[in-house]
């Protein structure tokens, strides 16, 4: 089902919840794996992506179709993962080392992953970027996402998007290279 | 190294079945209410509440309640000696009037001397004449005696 035509069902009283079923169905595996990729861990990727499709549902009258709807929905998905992040380092009281050092172990012991031993090494190098540099990296890197998609989804130009990813893929080569 | 050379697997898993129940999950939680965890949390807290405000309050009470018991003013008086109560008399500048201001009078009548007046007089060396001279000087009438 096309956005427009999802848009007025959910709009629509009767048809709501039928066309919110197949709204989660159509970006369920998207938002999840953007969410996911950041928080490490499934069960907190499966609370936010949660989160976010209800957030989805309860202001759906609020959107105002001035941008696409998979852009407003990866938008609240972008903003869940960084308030999530942020709330973990204030909950931790120290420097954001100790988040990294947590997401860390989550790869490590995780029984939801499986990946050779570079791949492992790099997800560890990502988790050494600021969180908004990695997660224009992962849209760019894995999801191969334009960066206009990407600038209307973070807010930020596509000029700083370019040298965000540019320095990011430096960094990265360079952790992996010092390994 | 460069990332090129790496293969773009995405090495995260996710358990069997999960986005096939995922909408149903959603759905029922926008139709209901909150997911399982959030609940636990939530009932643990209307648990916890309670018991922490009572933990509050024994705290306030412990803290706060005063333990010694109050004293009057007499019960204070009564605990100085009448020996000294005389010398801070004696050292005080305080006038008989002034001493007396502060005493109800009325209350005397019912306040047994410990001496009598032969016990006050056995002690003064005064022949009877030389008594009668005083009392004559200071125009006091024998038979008040």
């Amino acid at each position: 089902m096309e956005d427009h035509e999802l848009l007025e069902k959910l709009r629509n009283e009767e048809s709501r919840n039928f066309a919110f079923n197949q709204l989660v169905r159509k970006y369920q595996e998207k938002i999840y794996w953007h969410i996911r990729k950041m928080v490490i861990d499934h069960d907190d990727a499966d609370d936010l992506v949660q989160d976010v499709f209800i957030k989805v549902y309860k202001n759906i009258g609020r959107f105002r179709e001035d941008a696409q709807l998979y852009t407003w929905i990866y938008r609240i998905a972008t903003n869940e993962c960084l308030t999530f992040l942020n709330k973990k380092r204030k909950r931790f009281f120290l420097p954001i080392g100790d988040v990294e050092g947590e997401l860390n172990q989550k790869l490590d012991r995780s029984s939801h992953i499986d990946g050779n031993e570079v791949q492992l090494k790099l997800q560890k190098a990502l988790l050494k970027l600021p969180d908004k540099q990695r997660m224009v990296f992962n849209m760019k890197y894995f999801d191969d996402m334009k960066y206009d998609d990407i600038a209307r989804i973070t807010e930020t130009s596509v000029g700083a998007l370019k040298a965000s990813y540019h320095h990011a893929v430096k960094k990265i080569e360079e952790i992996l290279t010092g390994d | 190294m460069k990332l090129e050379d790496i293969n773009k697997t995405n090495i995260h898993k996710v358990p069997d079945g999960y986005f096939e129940e995922l909408p149903q999950i959603i759905q029922a939680r926008v139709n209901h209410g909150k997911p399982h965890r959030q609940r636990l949390v939530i009932a643990s807290l209307q648990y916890a509440l309670p018991v922490l405000l009572l933990l509050v309050v024994a705290i306030y009470w412990v803290l706060y309640t005063p333990t010694e018991p109050t004293v009057s003013a007499e019960e204070l008086l009564a605990q100085v000696s009448t020996d000294e109560l005389i010398n801070y008399l004696d050292d005080s500048d305080m006038t008989t009037d002034e001493i007396l201001a502060n005493v109800d009078l009325g209350s005397l009548d019912d306040i047994e001397f410990e001496s009598s007046d032969t016990q006050l007089l056995d002690g003064i060396d005064v022949s009877d004449n030389d008594l009668d001279s005083y009392l004559d000087d200071f125009e006091i009438i024998s038979d008040t005696l």
